[in-house]
């Protein structure tokens, strides 16, 4: 057992660095909103009748949205193949599943763009097929965010779902299956039912990490594709309007945590089956 | 490919040449086998033995790599799981945790298509047959061990399987529970005339419940039989080792003249009873139950064949009285009796004789 004094001494460490480095300056910015040399709420103001700031906040929960179901439409069945693999097997494609982990999003974003891009690999060769004038539009565009940011979440997805397929006892379905049920309605009835909460954790990881989505709206997006994000870093270093800002990233923490918060309640309901 | 199992007519189950390999593991070798109609019959063997392998592969869940798989007269040997119309009881249950009981019985019969009024009917009907009513809207996890088990026996008996396989199915409950679900589980088969294949460990469930046994061993059979048949006309050292406690001594065929003469490793001739065909020089065990065995003090005068000893231990089992018993060669023989008012005790340490009745001698073979 571990004494009260050891348990400090261990834990001190990350506590003085999350203190200074995260706290402290989460503070400066909850108090930037509010004060800008005297108390006020000039800044919330200034967010509630701003249509742009509407205009981005809808924008932002399209995205997010939008990107978590892609990526639960495609995590999904990938979790359930590896769930079925040997654990040799499993461990190497958990290896191409973590891929995009290895690289930066920035350098990600600009790999995407040569891929993507008028004159990139795609467009390229659906030209050799369609003539050079051919092309399909896949960036600056809602379908170039998708992508770049569908191919960030992927893992976020993948991991809890397949936790969650893997802790299901294979005796369920075998019993299923000698009851007589074929592979549908073992999916529909057992395997689906029992991985909602691995599903729940992955949306909600999904959803909050894609409303701070900063550089892949930023490079691969259009004009109509702003997030949150982009508002702060405009209103922070091209007006240096700072009260804007920080009252746009509290905002914007207020929506994350309230969304966990409610994901978090039917994700316990989920458990508690 | 359908073919019909040659002697078919009364067997529910019949295996032919079925083996089974996993990599370069061979879990069953060759095994021939027929389950009658009705019988309540058991797998019996230690784990790796090939036991659970034989059941997956009647239920389907494992596909044979040689041989065929006969059900109900019929070649099921390429017939899916979900095809063969079995049910199977499970060690941990396998109910859905996420449903309540009555879905979980409720379960087989939707597959079937069974309209919603009869399935109520029958799910309360199956539920009071196990001595579980009411339970129906609790879920499998506000239920003890022993009441998952009888779910998940209501989910099989409820869509009528003709043939029911049990995996361990007392393996996770304690040793009281085990005794009742035993008694519960041999009058279901009674009641219901199910066929049941049975898997187990413990020779005792075994013994007390089963119509037939097969003691089964790396992935081959030993032996088929009734409980008394295997107790008391064991095919070999390992089955008279396996099923019930034995004494065995080894010894050689010296000489056949009505009884079987064995003369014994260490010195000496016992006569005992052998009903195959041996011959002078085999090498033989001769299997003593500890309950044929008296033990007298070691002067005493007898014509019965026995063993000379120190007693070293004598443990009383309420019921019955244990003695243990250091041969000179150093071998362990136990004897047991029936404890009574008055019973004479050897004092511990003292030179005691084991004889017995030649009969209760029977000779078995060295495997070779």
């Amino acid at each position: 057992m571990l004494t009260h004094k050891s348990t400090f001494l261990l834990l001190l460490p990350l506590t003085a660095i999350v203190a200074v480095f995260f706290l402290y300056p989460l503070g400066l910015i909850v108090f930037n909103s509010v004060n800008d040399g005297e108390w006020t709420l000039r800044g919330y103001e200034a967010l509630f009748n701003s249509r742009l700031i509407a205009i981005v906040l809808q924008n932002t929960f399209e995205i997010a949205i939008g990107a978590t179901l892609i990526s639960l439409a495609l995590g999904y069945p990938i979790a359930m193949h590896l769930a079925r693999q040997t654990p040799k097997r499993r461990a190497l494609y958990m290896i191409m599943v973590m891929l995009p982990f290895w690289t930066s999003i920035l350098v990600k974003s600009f790999a995407l763009a040569i891929i993507l891009g008028e004159n990139g690999l795609i467009n390229d060769f659906l030209g050799l097929f369609f003539g050079p004038d051919f092309f399909i539009p896949m960036m600056f565009n809602r379908v170039g965010v998708f992508v770049g940011m569908v191919n960030y979440l992927l893992p976020f997805m993948i991991l809890p779902i397949l936790t969650s397929l893997m802790s299901q006892d294979p005796a369920l379905r075998k019993a299923a299956e000698i009851m007589g049920a074929g592979p549908t309605r073992i999916f529909l009835t057992i395997t689906l039912p029992l991985s909602l909460t691995g599903v729940m954790a992955g949306v909600l990881m999904n959803v909050v990490l894609s409303l701070g989505m900063y550089i892949t709206p930023a490079l691969l997006g259009g004009r109509k594709d702003v997030m949150m994000a982009n508002l702060i870093d405009f209103y922070t270093r091209k007006t240096l309007d700072w009260q804007l800002a920080s009252a746009i990233a509290v905002s914007l923490l207020v929506i994350s945590v309230i969304l966990a918060a409610f994901l978090q309640r039917s994700r316990g309901r989920g458990a508690a089956l | 490919m359908t073919l019909t199992a040659p002697d078919a007519a009364d067997a529910m189950v019949t295996l032919k040449g079925v083996s089974k390999s996993f990599g370069t593991v061979e879990a069953l070798k060759a095994v021939d086998l027929s389950v009658p109609k009705g019988q309540f019959f058991s797998l019996l063997g230690p784990s790796g033995s090939g036991k659970t392998t034989l059941l997956n592969l009647i239920s389907g869940s494992f596909k044979p790599t040689a041989g065929r798989v006969f059900i109900d007269g019929q070649d099921a040997t390429d017939l899916h799981a979900s095809k063969r119309g079995l049910g199977m009881v499970f060690q941990h249950y396998a109910l859905m945790p996420h449903m309540s009981i009555f879905d979980n019985i409720a379960f087989p019969l939707k597959i079937r298509k069974v309209p919603s009024a009869e399935i109520k009917r029958r799910v309360e009907e199956v539920l009071e047959l196990v001595h579980l009513p009411g339970v129906g809207d609790r879920r499998p996890k506000e239920l003890s061990g022993g009441q998952q088990q009888r779910v998940s026996l209501a989910r099989c008996i409820v869509y009528r399987p003709s043939l029911i396989l049990m995996d361990e199915p007392l393996g996770a409950l304690d040793k009281k529970l085990r005794k009742e679900m035993q008694l519960e589980i041999s009058r279901l088969h009674r009641e219901l005339g199910i066929t049941m294949v049975y898997v187990t460990h413990d020779q005792e469930e075994a013994l007390t419940m089963s119509d037939q046994i097969v003691v089964m061993r790396d992935g081959q059979i030993e032996q088929i039989g009734t409980a008394e048949e295997l107790y008391f006309r064991p095919a070999n050292p390992y089955t008279a080792d396996f099923i019930g406690d034995s004494n065995l001594i080894p010894g050689r065929v010296s000489a056949l003249n009505g009884s079987v003469q064995v003369a014994l490793q260490d010195g000496g001739t016992i006569a005992a009873l052998s009903e195959e065909g041996l011959s002078v020089g085999d090498g033989v065990q001769i299997l003593i139950r500890p309950e044929s065995a008296i033990v007298q003090k070691a002067d005493t005068a007898s014509d019965m064949p026995g063993l000379t000893g120190e007693l070293t231990d004598t443990m009383v089992f309420g019921a019955v009285v244990k003695h243990f018993i250091r041969l000179p060669n150093g071998r362990m023989f136990e004897a047991t009796e029936i404890n009574r008012r008055g019973l004479e005790r050897l004092a511990l340490g003292a030179q005691v004789r084991v004889s017995w009745r030649v009969e209760d001698g029977l000779v078995l073979r060295n495997r070779v």
